[in-house]
């Protein structure tokens, strides 16, 4: 069984059919980009990985859990091990880069409601650890010096990077990326592509969203290309750059003649 | 930085005001005045854990003061019961009263739970009318005994010359820093960073791990339960209490403390709360204006500074220290 696996997801709104049946496998330790034409279903697919939407059919396999995710609100899916990061940034712009890394990290604090009102006891020792934990985090994306001004005085780019961060904070055994580089100019992109590869030396499995092949080519362990609500090639990236239904779809039918 | 400095430095220095205030004046005029004041920003501190905090906008906040207030009166008028230990139960039955209010309006957002909650106030307020047996009706419940402090029983404080006033002040007094300590752990937990991330952006909150239908339940208990202990320290300090104090207006009034001193922020809610009580004490000639006058300042202050006289600050306290 793998790691992670989504069977025939099928997504309607109303008369719309966002999603038709579409699958995904991920392998621990891997880096799978998901790609494919404006429309093609993939951030529905993730809101339904997520559980931000409930998938009208079809199973979501989460071996780390051990159960079905499909219809999970996105509370459960987070504590299970999944974190995510979102197309249009979405930070919490009034908090500082601290309270925003160290509200991530507040999954797994194990802290009964009382404790968590009262900062008593336990939660005491596990705001320290938090603490530590979200400056060394912002270390490492290199956004320290800034721990204290709020998320919203960042540049774009700086923003992109304090989610990838906020997602990691929750310790995630599978890092969901919504188009990281979307908006991004030519060196922040090659910061986002280094700072991924960093991420899979550290063991991350991650899923990405991603337009631009040329970075897919670079980061990608396999790809997936979804178009019109379903899978129609699945490979390695120069197997999925030849293949003709992905040509039509990029590019037309007419277009790779 | 020099101002935390000196910050830090004169930080003791309101509470000691507050607490000898009583040697300085014997005028009962002004310690009626703050006494009033203090009650207020009790009130609007515990709104703003609710609005400020968690962002769930309610017109429903008199409501749950005065079934604090109802409750302990209620008990201590008919059961003797000590208001020591009626008022924090008409704490719990108003934040009880909140879980059952949360039951149907935890879905709702913004302006459909605003238009819930005021609704939810009309139909207390025609209970607490109709209710006579528990109620006493329209004209309320009086008689309500005194919160006494054992200790300072005999004459008061006998240093001042002045008797009862003085002690009720210090039980308002009491209440103000329970209530002051309360917000301000809350605010300062991790519990205050999820509602604040809740407040923001409820989704990715969500995402987060956090469970913000729960937060939201928690958080509306909070408000609503310090609000019940404001309610009963109001009965025991003014002996009566009536249906009227329950009206939209009233909750109105307490909203417009915590926007005009600044959504969020504990102190500019305690300013926003002693703006909107002396304010009125100074014009009272012009009472009649008073409605006109009001209205006038919460839409400017809605207009030109809508994030309050004091803004909310980034939160620089992690477990109890403050870092940076």
């Amino acid at each position: 069984m793998s790691f992670f696996e989504a069977k025939g997801i099928v997504k309607n709104f109303g008369g719309v059919q966002a999603l038709k049946g579409a699958s995904l496998t991920i392998n621990e330790d891997e880096i799978v980009s998901l790609i494919g034409p404006n429309g093609s279903g993939k951030t529905t697919f993730f809101n339904c990985l997520t559980g931000i939407y409930t998938p009208d059919e079809g199973d979501i396999y989460w071996a780390p859990g051990n159960c079905n995710l499909a219809g999970k609100p996105p509370h459960q899916v987070a504590r299970l091990g999944i974190a995510r990061t979102f197309q249009n940034i979405r930070l919490f712009t009034r908090m500082s880069l601290l309270e925003n890394i160290m509200i991530g990290g507040q999954i797994h604090d194990g802290l009964n409601t009382f404790q968590k009102i009262f900062t008593t006891g336990k939660a005491i020792l596990s705001e320290k650890k938090r603490e530590i934990e979200a400056l060394d985090l912002l270390q490492l994306f290199g956004l320290s010096a800034r721990a204290f001004e709020p998320a919203g005085a960042l540049s774009y780019g700086l923003q992109r990077r304090l989610e990838i961060a906020r997602a990691l904070a929750a310790k995630p055994k599978l890092l969901l990326l919504d188009e990281p580089c979307a908006g991004l100019n030519s060196h922040e992109i090659d910061d986002i592509i280094e700072l991924v590869l960093k991420l899979r030396k550290r063991g991350h499995t991650i899923l990405l969203i991603e337009h631009s092949m040329q970075i897919v080519m670079q980061i990608s362990d396999r790809i997936v290309v979804f178009d019109a609500g379903s899978k129609i090639a699945e490979g390695l990236p120069h197997e999925v750059q030849k293949n003709n239904r992905v040509l039509s779809a990029y590019l037309g039918d007419e277009g790779h003649a | 930085m020099l101002r935390a400095e000196f910050k830090k430095k004169t930080l003791w220095l309101a509470p000691t005001i507050l607490f000898l205030l009583p040697l300085f004046t014997n005028n009962g005029y002004v310690i009626f005045v703050i006494t009033a004041t203090l009650f207020y920003s009790m009130v609007a501190l515990s709104l703003n854990i609710v609005v400020g905090l968690s962002g769930i906008w309610q017109l429903a906040h008199a409501v749950f003061l005065a079934v604090g207030a109802y409750t302990a009166g209620f008990l201590a008028k008919n059961y003797g019961l000590s208001l020591w230990i009626g008022i924090p139960l008409g704490a719990l039955v108003a934040a009880g009263l909140s879980l059952v209010l949360s039951l149907p309006t935890v879905r709702l957002r913004d302006e459909y739970l605003m238009i819930a909650t005021l609704n939810f106030g009309v139909i207390a307020q025609i209970l607490l009318t109709n209710l006579d047996g528990f109620t006493g009706g329209t004209a309320g419940m009086s008689g309500i005994p005194s919160l006494t402090i054992p200790w300072l029983t005999a004459d008061g404080l006998v240093l001042t010359g002045a008797v009862r006033p003085d002690q009720q002040y210090f039980i308002v007094l009491l209440g103000f820093f329970f209530t002051f300590a309360f917000a301000w752990r809350v605010q300062c937990s991790p519990m205050g960073r999820a509602l604040r991330a809740m407040r923001e952006d409820e989704l990715v909150t969500q995402s987060m791990g956090q469970d913000t239908r729960t937060l939201r339940v928690i958080a509306f208990a909070i408000g609503c339960g310090l609000a019940g202990l404001a309610g009963g320290i109001f009965a025991a300090r003014f002996h009566s209490i009536s249906p009227a104090s329950a009206n939209l207006s009233n909750s109105v009034l307490f909203l417009a403390m915590v926007i005009v001193g600044g959504v969020g922020n504990i102190w500019g809610v305690i300013i926003g709360a002693v703006l909107l009580s002396v304010i009125p004490e100074i014009f009272r000639d012009l009472e009649r204006f008073r409605l006109f006058a009001f209205g006038m300042i919460l839409v400017t202050c809605m207009v030109f500074r809508p994030q309050g006289l004091f803004p909310e600050r980034l939160q620089t306290f992690v477990a109890g220290r403050q870092i940076n």
